[in-house]
């Protein structure tokens, strides 16, 4: 590379410097635009997956599954302690478990009833409870009665019903028998996502023994992991190592090839139509759960791959003709270079210098508009109950931009303009030196 | 050893279907370190002549010999080497690149590939050509900054700088007032003394054409006359390729 070149290729853009913007604003407004799909794109499964782990307690989960005498198929973890091994013997890390049994239950109180689904936890030991939810009334110390509830603001005024309240709850044993409960209020939730206004927490030990579950037993163990990310190697390190222990799992690369079912419907499939007689154990993670999630993600990136491509065809044909026009402008320059002793694939060399420079300042340009123009959007917030609530982070848009999609548009860019200025770039490389400096403009 | 042999150089143009015989079968020889003038009236086919002893374009028939070397043949890479290695260039119309101020300007031929300046000389050998042509003050400058005079003195500066044996000048006054022409040309006489260069310009102008050592008249692509320091050497083919027409 001649620096020389560089600097004078550099120094023709500046020349021109309303055309350069030009140019360069046409590529930065393409760049800005995809960037911001991006990074919609890239925070959505994020988002989406970050509410869904904690509405349901993890990253990875193991669920029990076995049919009971009768022939009924139940939800059950019978005895854990083989999954922890497996679990010590996977050589994987991760920050909390949380046992979770649940069951669809009616609340009544004072003659008005509603249908929730309640879902049983360790209230006094889950980190998750504190730090996620937010309460408008009650209190954390009331976690700890052994029939606690926590419900949300829509809910408790539904029922109409404070801190301290009694319902009363029925619901079904896992057998099938009809059961009462009384839970107490202990604390009302805000309703600050979808999350939150969805779910109604109860204490495990209680709801157990009101569904007929021992005091060991539960349904689905949650793993937690520090990142999202890591789901996929973990799952993979526990099915391994359960299968090592000789546990009965379903297969997790179950998969239909026409693409009509994620690997998870197909697993639940399996789960339907088979017979087994023991425990069969479920291993998935919340990416098996939004696999239609990342399909719309996968579906947004190339939406907006062909976007850049077909915004940049058009820009495109823009600066391939304003470099042939530039290269008539310069034809007794190139003439001159050419004669005082620049070879010809320096001339070509410096035309897609130019070419270079002016699209990477349109692409960092447009993705400092990006970064400029998603911030702004994150300051627009959103009613807790819209539709649009579960894909947002805590009622906001969030982006994120993968920085290598961000590389990856930059060099797209690059090369489309490269492309776009080879041929004028080798015309001028090509013009022989006489004749570009004979012409007069 | 002449630095330039000129052997039989014919030069056709092409415009569609019909044939321009821009020279007709041209010979001359110049010697090292002359003040050589080729003159001639428009059309006559000075620029062609100079564009071909500059390996800027190629004869349609003959040969050209420089520096006992054939330039027949060789590829385009090679002869922009051997234009970059001894020839410099001063054109009619100063030809500077605009983006680059006059150092940057000057400097520009020592940054394409090897030259004879040493890299640890160029910015006195830099500094000491400005100062020959008289541009101290303004070498942070543009070109478009500069007088017509100035510009072409930028321009005779550039042709030096990488120590060429030979600088060729199309019409190196023709956009210049005559005032300003002479001065170039005296400035160029001053530096063929001093550094031995051998420059070879181009002009119709007959009060510049005297101060040569050696003057080559064109008319209608022939040389009619070809005379050194006061001698004829008007050559045998020459004067038969004039007879024909
Ligand atoms: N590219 C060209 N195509 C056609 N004819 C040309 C071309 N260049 C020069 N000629 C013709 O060749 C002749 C010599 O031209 P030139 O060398 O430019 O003369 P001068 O420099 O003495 O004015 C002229 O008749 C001119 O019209
Ligand atoms: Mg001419």
């Amino acid at each position: 590379m001649n620096v020389v070149l560089l600097r004078i290729a550099a120094r023709n853009l500046m020349r021109q410097r309303k055309r350069t913007m030009l140019l360069a604003g046409a590529i930065a407004f393409g760049i800005m635009i995809v960037t911001i799909i991006n990074g919609f794109a890239g925070s959505f499964v994020k988002n989406i997956s970050d509410n869904f782990s904690y509405l349901m307690g993890g990253h990875v989960f193991v669920s029990g599954s076995e049919y009971t005498p009768s022939g009924k198929r139940i939800s059950i973890i019978r005895d854990d302690s083989v999954i922890m091994q497996a679990l010590e013997d996977s050589g994987q890390k991760w920050v909390s478990l949380q046992k979770t049994s649940q069951t669809i239950a009616t609340l009544i109180f004072e003659g008005k009833s509603m249908q929730q689904t309640l879902t049983g936890i360790d209230l006094s030991h889950s980190g998750m409870i504190k730090e996620r939810l937010a309460l408008v009334d009650g209190n954390w110390d009331n976690i700890s009665w052994p029939n606690a509830i926590i419900i949300s603001q829509s809910i408790a005024k539904k029922l109409n019903v404070l801190p301290g309240d009694v319902l009363v709850a029925q619901l079904q044993t896992i057998t099938g028998q009809n059961n009462v409960g009384e839970f107490r209020v202990a604390a009302i939730t805000i309703d600050s996502s979808f999350v939150g206004s969805m779910m109604t927490y109860v204490q495990l030990e209680y709801l157990n023994s009101l569904i007929g579950l021992g005091k060991n037993e539960y349904m689905s163990l949650g793993i937690m992991l520090e990142r999202l990310e890591k789901s996929g190697p973990f799952a993979n390190a526990l099915y391994t190592s359960m299968k090592g222990m000789g546990l009965n799992l379903f297969d997790r690369s179950t998969k239909k090839e026409d693409g009509s079912m994620t690997p998870f419907q197909a697993m639940l499939l399996e789960q339907k139509t088979e017979q087994w007689t023991g425990t069969k154990y479920r291993l998935y993670t919340i990416d098996d759960v939004l696999a239609q999630a990342q399909q719309i993600v996968v579906a947004l990136d190339t939406g907006s791959t062909v976007v850049l491509i077909v915004l940049f065809a058009i820009v495109m044909i823009g600066i391939s003709n304003t470099f042939r026009m530039a290269m008539y402008e310069r034809i007794r320059e190139i003439g001159t270079m050419r004669a005082i002793g620049v070879q010809r694939n320096e001339i070509r060399s410096m035309f897609l210098y130019e070419a270079l420079l002016l699209a990477l300042a349109g692409a960092i340009a447009g993705i400092i508009l990006a970064l400029i123009a998603m911030g702004l959007l994150t300051f627009i917030s959103f009613d807790p109950l819209s539709p649009v609530f579960l894909i947002l982070k805590r009622g906001h848009f969030s982006f994120y931009v993968p920085p290598l999609r961000a590389i990856g548009n930059i060099l797209l860019i690059a090369v489309l303009t490269l492309v776009a200025v080879y041929a004028p770039a080798n015309a001028a490389a090509k013009l022989p030196p006489a004749e570009a400096l004979r012409t007069v403009k | 050893m002449p630095i330039i042999q000129v052997i039989d150089v014919k030069k056709d143009y092409y415009l569609g279907n019909v044939v321009v015989p821009a020279l007709r079968g041209i010979s001359f020889s110049i010697e090292r370190g002359d003040f050589v003038s080729i003159a001639g009236p428009s059309g006559s086919g000075k620029s062609t002549i100079l564009n071909i002893i500059g390996l800027i374009d190629v004869p349609t028939s003959g040969e050209l010999i420089i520096d006992g070397k054939n330039t027949k043949g060789l590829s385009d890479k090679e002869l922009t080497r051997f234009r970059h290695e001894i020839l410099g260039f001063i054109f009619q119309s100063f030809n500077l690149i605009p983006v680059l101020n006059v150092y940057e300007n000057i400097e520009f031929p020592l940054l394409l590939g090897k030259t004879q300046v040493p890299k640890s000389e160029w910015k006195s050998w830099i500094e000491f050509l400005i100062g020959e042509v008289g541009l101290t003050e303004w070498r942070n400058h543009k070109p478009n900054e500069l007088s017509g005079g100035q510009r072409q003195r930028v321009a005779i500066a550039r042709a030096l700088v990488t120590k060429p044996s030979i600088v060729l000048a199309d019409e190196p006054t023709a956009n210049l007032d005559s005032t300003t022409g002479e001065q170039i040309i005296d400035l160029m006489k001053k530096i063929n003394r001093e550094l031995e260069t051998t420059f070879i310009f181009s002009t119709h102008d007959a009060k510049i054409v005297n101060i040569a050592d050696h003057v080559i008249r064109l008319r209608d692509g022939m040389v009619i006359e070809n005379r050194r320091s006061g001698e004829d050497i008007f050559e045998e083919n020459a004067f038969t390729a004039s007879a024909e027409n």
